[in-house]
């Protein structure tokens, strides 16, 4: 990642003599810091019987535009107090990608990207970037809700992709289009591909009106797995604004092709309404719903969140939140008394 | 109900979605400000739409191939307020939490911002592709008035 961002830099320092000045408005530079503390209420349950801090996140995030047409993004990750010496934490480049801009409706990307479904995956590790301390984890981590389900799609992906911004019939609309390697069993899936299939990401985004953006993502990738044979998923957003009152909505449907023959389907969704009041308060609900195989019942898990977001100071937030988890009588929440747990979470969280 | 009666009711809300009718009006921009842009910036006019379009990172480049440099004085200033409310439709939140998901995906660099017109002026005056808004009387010869057609 070091290597990504000085070559960028060097690029940019060999295009032309630059002075401070121009150096300074051709790089900017910007980032996030998310620290967190989470306990579990209930008796039982696989949350944080403890309560701990957690150092979760600090990002610098570099644009650099090198010519008219083309510029470099990077995302560089320092998560959970990285102590490389010691082991402990993580430090990754989440993305890291050049664009070269043919115009406004085709750019074209290169390199490691966050994977383009829905609303919550590109900015899954921005904290300031949504409302709640973690994002949905219906459609982004269920396993954080029930076991049993599989990821709707690899997070990230290393390949070549296109985005654009175009207006059609008076309505502004977004897509991006990701053709990358795809999750592997063994291979570093940034580096190599162990089948010759691709994986496909696709996603489009239209402003209905002033206030109303729909959305839809597609993912499908043929699996190089023992196991399974193919993933697919699709994916539906809406979200409404209007002044102060948001209304945030996703449904995921996944396949995963069995080699034995038959898939397993899953269904993730969640509605978020948030109310912003005056003073920088920000009360909100999200209701995560997860069946994790639906050819089985009562296996299915929900999350239930109440929470507070109070804008401290100019983009610095605390965050305040309960978390009631709950499962269907064959869930893996199922030995819990009640079938589920609740677990408080609180963070803060700045953006710079 | 089945999987696919619901992913087909999720297909139907979405194209019902896409095709209603658009509520946004141009409202133009308040008679208060200008929108400037650099001298050697040869284009006569801008929509208002355009001009919403290039401070939500969804217009980049200029027809002549330059990089398009949003400019703006804070966003809780008088003014900033004026022009997020009057002409782009958001919220100071609104806009800052719009520009903070586009940036932290990867999705290009926020408008600058500038605590006095000053500032704001030189920097349009040395960046080709600068378009900034400021108020009407702090406009000097620095750079050139844009008209904004709705």
């Amino acid at each position: 990642m070091r290597r990504s961002l000085a070559a960028a830099l060097l690029a940019l320092a060999l295009s032309a003599p630059l002075s401070a000045q121009e150096l300074m408005d051709r790089i900017v530079i910007n980032g996030y810091t998310n620290f967190e503390f989470s306990k579990q209420l209930s008796a039982e349950g696989p949350g944080d019987k403890n309560g701990s801090f957690d150092a979760d996140q600090f990002d610098l995030v570099f644009n650099i535009t090198v010519s008219e047409r083309v510029r470099a993004a990077l995302d560089l990750s320092w998560e959970h107090g990285t102590a490389t010496e010691d082991g402990r934490g993580n430090q990754a480049m989440e993305y890291g990608f050049v664009e070269y801009a043919v115009s406004d409706m085709l750019k074209l990307r290169f390199g490691k990207m966050f994977t383009p479904f829905g609303v919550f995956n590109e900015i899954h590790t921005a904290k300031p970037a949504f409302l709640t301390v973690k994002e949905a984890a219906s459609l982004n981590k269920n396993d954080r809700i029930v076991g049993g389900g599989f990821l709707f799609y690899p997070r990230w992906g290393a390949g070549i992709a296109a985005h654009g911004d175009a207006v059609v019939g008076g309505k502004d609309l977004s897509y991006d289009v990701l053709v990358a390697n795809g999750e592997q069993q063994e291979a570093n899936p940034f580096e190599e591909d162990e089948n010759t299939s691709k994986s496909i990401t696709a996603r489009l985004r239209v402003d209905a009106t002033e206030n109303l953006r729909v959305g839809y993502s597609f993912y499908h990738d043929r699996l190089s797995s023992a196991s399974y044979t193919t993933l697919q998923s699709h994916g539906f957003e809406a979200e409404l604004s209007l002044t102060r009152f948001r209304l945030l909505a996703e449904v995921a449907f996944g396949s995963l092709g069995r080699v034995s023959g038959g898939e397993q389907r899953q269904i993730g969704w969640y509605i978020q309404p948030s109310y912003h009041l005056k003073g920088g308060f920000t009360p909100y609900m999200r209701f995560d719903y997860v069946n994790p195989d639906r050819s089985l019942s009562d296996v299915d898990g929900r999350d239930f969140i109440l929470g507070l977001n109070v804008e401290l100071s100019k983009n610095f937030q605390l965050k305040l939140e309960n978390n009631a988890f709950h499962g269907g009588s064959k869930s893996t929440l199922a030995s819990l008394p009640g079938q589920g747990y609740h677990e408080f979470k609180a963070a803060l969280v700045l953006g710079f | 109900m089945g999987l696919r009666r619901l992913r087909f009711a999720a297909w139907v809300l979405l194209a019902w979605c896409a095709f209603l009718p658009s509520l946004a009006s141009a409202q133009g921009v308040d008679r208060s400000l200008r929108v400037v842009v650099n001298k050697e910036n040869k284009l006569a006019s801008l929509t208002t739409d355009d001009l919403t379009r290039i401070f939500l990172g969804k217009k980049t480049l200029w027809d002549s191939g330059t990089r398009i440099v949003p400019v703006m004085p804070e966003e809780e200033s008088p003014t900033g307020e004026l022009f997020l409310s009057g002409t782009l439709k958001k919220s100071v939140s609104q806009f800052r939490a719009y520009w903070k998901r586009l940036l932290f995906s990867g999705g290009g660099a926020v408008p600058k911002v500038f605590r006095n017109h000053d500032q704001l002026l030189d920097f349009v005056a040395r960046q080709p592709g600068a378009i900034g808004i400021v108020e009407a009387s702090a406009v000097d010869d620095r750079v050139r008035v844009l008209e904004i057609s709705n």
